[in-house]
């Protein structure tokens, strides 16, 4: 069965009933409302992010569902992205933000989580003034505050 | 961009993907940066008993000390109230110090002023220091209403002293008692209906405490249990882990609770003191029912478990994590099957390899690295031996060099955060070294004693530590008294 949904430019994208439940949001409305032929409107994600998100629901969907493991470290590390998850992120600044924020919209658990891994790997190793470059950040901050900052951290630093 | 960080829930994911060190700069980078991470930096705070002069780190409570969950005090100065006044949005206060210089009256006081500012956040509370029930922090402790997990030390219990924390903590999920004279008797009445972790540690008691403390829990779901005099297992139907911790408790007794035990999804035995071979025997004969759920064993103290033993848990143990154990001898790889324990993270234990036989196209150290390059969860690989003392028997322990290309069938050991070897030299060259950073991206430490020359170590420690990994000699004294006080079950005992 074919699930059609409609993005925020109105664009119109038909993709397979597994593929469309690797998203909670979409697997609960479906679920909630019975099959229908109905698009299913998507007003917080543009056309080209969710071109992106339905690439990385086609290549993943025979994955199993994903199981808390409370034995798990909770402090997951960040350097085991798979191959081609890595490939797929490698989009510029601007959509892997946009691919996040959707994903954390669509509730698709395992692309929030390689999106934020890969957002920790950037800033991983850079120093303040490095990721403002990276990220285009102005900084705001005086630079009172910004010493007591890293007076108030120092601290806290090996804890 | 800045809208994805605002949201607590990214912010938060991104952040566990950090080590502290970036959060820390990631919080200087602009405020909205700041909103987002500096709850991170501040949620676990540990104040050391070396803390020294906590005056400077004033202020900085003063702005934080709201965005602690968790507290950990390794001791109380006097002045640690001036910090600790701060606090006031606590989840878990952990106190693990058993003795502090400070009067106890200060040390009550200053527990006393967190407990009652934390009421209503507080759920967790775990300490190491022993009080009076009748002494204040306990009396606010019962009254928290969110309180549910509890760790308690030194405490007698007498069918009364326990009927007061039942009484005030029914909700009461994770409880945890160490140490501590008990005298209950087995009463058929739920006392703890939400309880589904429960902790003994060490308690001076001559009766069944497990099954006693357990019919009062019938939702327990994880027993960890260090005892003396245990003959039954709880018939708890939703019990599936078992931690137990055998120290002083005698093979009859031992092999009994193998054998009662219901089927177990996670099984982690601690064994300590088995010491002549007849009853080593009989202990692994009793222990195979459990092979299919094992998860972790620790032999270290067993001297007669012996190589045949450990391959066969290897072999046929597919959930286990931890293996600890004094010798393996390669020459009895020659015929083992496969290990199967691919789950592995923690491998301690010598390897002796022995000499390869000419006369044989077989070589003992092949076989080992062939084996060991299957466990690819592995993250603790240790060979160090207190058992092994003559230098001239590094011959006959695993080396670590590229040269006699063995190591490099290790490079599927993606994982691995730390290599431990000794008492004998690792005698590595600047190639091993570059490989080992190279193909393992985990590595955080390397113990024991890289060279035998000084000038080359320094050369090693350098490139290390340009790749951030740290080095650490082995002190052999400390190490074994570690293994004889470590009562630490590997993780399994943080029940709270």
């Amino acid at each position: 069965m074919t699930i059609t949904l409609t993005s925020l430019d109105n664009v119109e994208f038909k993709v397979d009933k597994d593929v469309a439940e690797r998203s909670i949001l979409i697997k609960n409305m479906i679920d909630d409302i019975g099959e229908t032929d109905a698009p299913i409107p998507l007003p917080n994600v543009s056309s080209a992010v969710l071109t992106k998100v339905i690439e990385y629901c086609e290549h993943h969907r025979h994955d199993p569902p994903q199981v808390q493991d409370e034995s798990d470290d909770p402090r997951k590390r960040s350097n085991d992205i798979e191959e081609w998850d890595m490939k797929f992120m490698q989009v510029d600044q601007e959509m892997l933000f946009e691919i996040i924020l959707a994903a954390n919209y669509l509730d698709i658990k395992p692309l929030l989580d390689v999106g934020c891994k890969t957002v920790a790997n950037i800033i991983k190793g850079k120093t303040p003034e490095e990721i403002r470059k990276v990220f285009n950040i102005v900084n705001d901050f005086t630079p009172e505050e910004e010493a007591q900052i890293k007076k108030e951290n120092e601290w806290a630093e090996d804890r | 961009m800045g809208d994805a960080l605002r949201i607590p829930e990214i912010a938060l994911i991104i952040g566990d993907h950090l080590p502290r060190k970036s959060l820390l700069t990631a919080v200087c980078v602009c405020r909205a940066w700041y909103h987002s991470f500096q709850p991170l930096l501040w949620a676990r705070i540990v104040i050391r008993a070396d803390d020294g002069n906590l005056v400077q780190i004033r202020q900085a409570f003063e702005r934080n000390g709201p965005l602690i969950r968790e507290l950990v005090l390794d001791d109380i100065h006097p002045s640690t109230r001036d910090l600790t006044q701060h606090c006031t949005q606590l989840s878990t206060l952990r106190l693990q110090f058993s003795y502090s210089k400070t009067p106890k009256d200060t040390v009550v006081a200053t527990i006393l002023d967190l407990v009652q500012q934390n009421h209503s956040t507080l759920r967790t509370f775990d300490t190491k220091y022993t009080f009076g029930l009748s002494q204040a922090p306990y009396q606010a402790i019962l009254q928290c209403p969110q309180l549910d997990a509890l760790g308690i030390f030194g405490m007698d219990f007498t069918e009364e002293t326990y009927a007061v924390f039942w009484r005030a903590l029914p909700q009461l999920r994770r409880l945890s008692l160490v140490k501590g004279e008990f005298e209950l008797s087995i009463q058929e009445e739920t006392r703890f209906p939400k309880l589904t972790h429960l902790r003994v540690d060490s308690p001076f008691c001559w009766g069944p405490l497990a099954a006693t403390l357990a019919s009062h829990c019938p939702n327990l779901r994880t027993l960890c249990l260090k005892a003396i005099h245990e003959q039954t297992l709880p018939s708890c139907p939703q019990l599936s882990t078992l931690v137990l911790d055998n120290d002083w408790m005698g093979m009859d007794d031992r092999v009994q609770l193998l054998d009662l035990s219901p089927p177990m999804r996670h099984v982690r035995l601690q064994e300590r003191a088995i010491q002549c071979m007849d009853d080593t025997t009989k202990y692994f004969q009793h222990l195979q029912r459990h092979y299919q759920t094992l998860e972790m064993i620790d032999l270290r103290m067993c001297s007669w478990a012996k190589s045949e033993a450990i391959l066969k848990i290897l072999c046929s143990c597919p959930q286990l994590q931890i293996l600890k154990a004094d010798k393996l001898y390669g020459v009895m790889l020659k015929h083992a099957r496969p290990w199967v324990c691919s789950r592995l993270k923690e491998f301690r234990m010598a390897v002796v390899d022995g000499e390869t036989d000419p006369s044989e196209n077989w070589s003992p150290r092949e076989a080992i690295f062939k084996q060991l390059s299957r466990l690819t969860c592995l993250q603790v690989l240790d060979v160090y031996s207190l058992s092994i003392y003559e230098p001239h028997i590094k011959e006959e322990c695993l080396s670590f060099q590229l040269e006699d290309k063995k190591l490099a069938k290790l490079e599927t050991l993606c994982e691995l955060k730390c290599l431990k070897v000794g008492p004998y030299s690792m005698d590595l060259r600047t190639q091993d070294v570059e490989w080992m950073v190279q193909k393992w991206p985990s590595l955080e430490v390397i113990e024991g004693e890289l060279h035998s020359d000084a000038t080359l170590r320094v050369e090693l420690v350098k490139i290390l530590e340009q790749h951030g990994v740290r080095s650490k000699a082995i002190d052999s004294a400390w190490e074994r008294l570690e293994q004889r006080v470590d009562s630490r079950l590997a993780g399994a005992f943080e029940v709270i």
